[in-house]
């Protein structure tokens, strides 16, 4: 049962990737971006990760990619042509794929809920990753602290406008 | 159990990482270029836990948060770039931007 | 039971807290003294890098280590590191006629600047994978924002988006190999631990998964050195970028990155057995065609460059060929460590030095300096300290005998004949001699043309004038006398 869980999500992770390559129009290539990466999400997961999974769904797709799309929407407001071109098969086209989508979490929440999902969640708890962090990796964790400072500097000094 | 997902998880890491590349050679437009590259960092993580799950490696989660901090922080200045050169040139395709032959 | 906190040697770690120190600093005073004071953020990133080097030198012990496996200043890295610093402060001190001209923010340009150089010098101690990549990308980050400074430039900001695109590119490949390098390893990220499990190589699988990522961190490696093929970026970048971030990107950031290079390959020196044989034997053969192409492709290429800063980044190209010729005598085994390690810190010194001066003529000249090769004419006659400068830095490029640059090719060389690789050897002589073309026309134009605007220059500033003769002095005495540099590097 999980394993099936787990081809979906990778062939969603797969397919979806596919749109990222291959779209034109730059807001499919985000959001399939997002899809991407709430795929990978859950197969952190179900190999016994959930901080890094939440840190992805989080960090990942809630913000970096948030801020994507903003910029995506200032400097490419115009897209090229939707693909089906008849507003209102391209209506019908949506309902349907988005009730396809819902039966499909929901299915995804069913197997999910009724799979007790055991292991060794200590392993990678956040303490664990926390102590890591401070001691061991305590020069990558203080680099990092520069590295998002002159991100920071970096960001404001070159879409400043004076 | 995460054992019998090892060699799925390298694979699908690798064909991600695949797909990310083609993107970047592909692609035209600059955002998606980029967006290209996240994929490859995407498919780095995913290999990065899963071998930090296979080998018993507490700190993989910490490094998973490192490679999402730089990728967060290059996608900040990167974007940064992206916005100036719109504003400077009302474009950002990459075959236009020729002022320095290439 | 709270977990234990780590002891923190203050010796290793003192330069890096200084420089993230003084980067913070140049900001904060920046903020608090009302008017535009450049001169004084230059003060402190000189201040600040200066004590940094003190601090390696005189605070850091032969071989010391800091935090658990993950610094190590072994002889190249802490060598590596001093050169990175020396290079920074030169870079500082022939900035601010750029600074200028274009108009640049000088207190966020040098505390990038600094914590530039904090990458660097990180890069040349760590000994751990995903350290060495942070710093790679803080390096790379510094420069993508470095680049884009000049407001006004459309070339400036096209040269920051092509270096962001290419260099995040090679960042994806880099970080793919690492992770391989640490799942092959089994779950380990010093490259100590690296290096034994290459020579414990149990299964296929790993060995597969070792191969596989260093040949992907190499190619991430090759990309940052400007090697070719992977080097399309370096001419624009170079071109479009401030001259002195050029200078930085060309000196400071190829030496940490070869420095690490060599960490990486470390375990590839010792052929203790069969499979790191054959390991070495492939890296070797990987890194003898990109020395290879760099030159020929860095040499040729660089012929047909009218604009002095495109000349210049095929000049690195060329020059990241001949370090790597350095590389391939380090895998293949046969000249020791200590040999190989000091042929290529004599290599990396004269480098710096020539290019920082290249360079810095250049910045000192404004647009001038900037534009096609005849923008140079007569310059003998408008400044005779400058022409004499910028001859010293071409003659050393060339490497000519009596100049720094022979004296660090002849090291390199000589231990390459020695390992037999005398066909990379005679392709890189050949490359020198091709170079001489464009190095010495550059010459030619300068003493023998008569200037095309026969206005008078701009007087150089003290700082930059000082930034020139502290680089180009060196290159003259280091090759009349290289012993003096032997000698250095084994006392420090």
């Amino acid at each position: 049962m999980l394993s099936l869980i787990y081809f979906a999500l990778a062939t969603v992770a797969i397919l979806s990737a596919c749109c990222v390559v291959l779209s034109r129009n730059t807001i499919y290539c985000a959001l399939s971006l997002v899809v991407t990466m709430l795929a990978l999400a859950g197969i952190f997961l179900l190999i016994q990760s959930p901080f890094v999974a939440v840190i992805q769904v989080l960090v990942y797709a809630g913000a970096v990619m948030v801020l994507f799309l903003y910029v995506i929407m200032l400097i490419n407001p115009r897209q090229p042509e939707p693909i089906i071109g008849n507003p209102l098969v391209r209506r019908w086209a949506q309902i349907l794929f988005f009730t396809f989508l819902l039966l499909v979490c929901g299915w995804l929440g069913l197997l999910y809920s009724a799979e007790e999902v055991r292991g060794p969640w200590e392993l990678v708890s956040v303490k664990t990753i926390a102590t890591r962090l401070l001691t061991d990796f305590l020069l990558p964790f203080e680099l990092t602290s520069v590295l998002l400072l002159v991100a920071i500097l970096g960001a404001v000094l070159i879409a400043r406008r004076d | 159990m995460s054992e019998a997902y090892f060699g799925y998880n390298i694979f699908l890491s690798v064909i991600l990482f695949a797909l990310g590349v083609l993107g970047v050679l592909w692609q035209r437009n600059a955002l998606s270029v980029f967006m290209s590259v996240e994929l490859m960092l995407n498919a780095a993580n995913l290999a990065l836990i899963t071998f930090a799950q296979r080998y018993g490696d507490a700190a993989g989660g910490a490094l998973v948060l490192i490679v999402i901090t730089v990728a967060a922080a290059e996608a900040g200045v990167g974007l940064a770039i992206f916005i100036r050169l719109y504003r400077q040139r009302a474009t950002i395709e990459l075959d236009k931007a020729t002022e320095l032959q290439g | 039971m709270p977990p234990a906190l780590p002891t923190i040697e203050w010796g290793p770690t003192l330069p890096m807290i200084l420089l993230a120190a003084t980067g913070v600093m140049v900001v904060l005073a920046d903020l608090v003294v009302n008017r535009r004071a450049p001169l004084l953020s230059l003060l402190i990133a000189i201040l600040g890098m200066g004590g940094a080097l003190l601090a390696v030198v005189y605070g850091v012990s032969e071989d010391a280590r800091a935090f658990g496996q993950f610094v190590r200043y072994d002889f190249i890295g802490r060598w590596g590191a001093m050169i990175a610093l020396a290079g920074g402060c030169l870079v500082a001190l022939i900035s601010p006629k750029t600074i200028r001209d274009h108009d640049l923010p000088a207190a966020e340009y040098f505390a990038l600047l600094v914590f530039g150089v904090l990458g660097m010098v990180v890069l040349c101690v760590s000994v751990e994978l995903f350290t060495i990549f942070l710093s790679v990308e803080l390096i790379a980050l510094t420069i993508y924002i470095l680049s884009g400074l000049a407001r006004q430039s459309t070339r400036s900001t096209e040269a920051s988006m092509k270096y962001f695109v290419l260099g995040a590119f090679s960042g994806g490949f880099m970080i793919f190999g690492f992770v391989f390098l640490y799942g092959g390893a089994g779950g380990r990220s010093t490259l100590g631990q690296i290096g034994l499990s290459i020579m414990q190589m149990d299964s296929p699988w790993e060995m597969g998964c070792l191969v596989f990522g260093l040949a992907l961190a190499l190619a991430g490696f090759a990309f940052k050195l400007a090697a070719a093929p992977f080097h399309l970026y370096a001419a624009d970048v170079f071109e479009g970028a401030p001259t002195p971030v050029a200078a930085l990107l060309a000196t400071g950031s190829k030496v940490a990155g070869f420095v690490a290079l060599i960490h990486l390959l470390a375990p590839l020196h010792e052929h203790l057995t069969e499979a790191v044989q054959a390991f070495a034997a492939d890296a070797g053969g990987l890194l003898w065609f990109l020395a290879a192409l760099s030159i020929v492709v860095g040499n040729a290429v660089a012929l047909l460059q009218r604009n002095v800063k495109r000349m210049l980044a095929y000049s690195s190209i060329a020059h990241s060929g001949y370090l790597l010729i350095g590389a391939v005598v380090f895998v293949e085994g046969s000249v020791t460590l200590a040999e190989i390690e000091t042929a290529i810190l004599i290599y990396l010194i004269a480098y710096v030095l020539m290019k920082v001066v290249a360079f810095g003529v250049a910045a000192g000249l404004g647009t001038r300096g900037e534009g096609d090769v005849e923008a140079y004419a007569g310059l003998a006659q408008q400044s005779p300290w400058l022409a004499a400068a910028m001859a010293v830095a071409m003659l050393s490029l060339t490497g000519i005998p009596g100049t720094a640059g022979f004296v660090g090719k002849f090291y390199v060389f000589a231990r390459a004949v020695e390992s037999h690789y005398v066909i990379l050897v005679v392709l890189a002589v050949l490359g020198s001699v091709v170079s001489a073309y464009y190095y010495l026309r550059v010459i030619v134009y300068m003493y023998m043309r008569d200037p095309a605007e026969p206005a008078a220059l701009e007087p150089l500033g003290i700082v930059q004038g000082l930034g020139l003769l502290l680089a180009s002095v060196p290159i003259v005495i280091v090759g009349l006398f290289p012993q003096l540099l032997l000698v250095l590097l084994t006392s420090i």
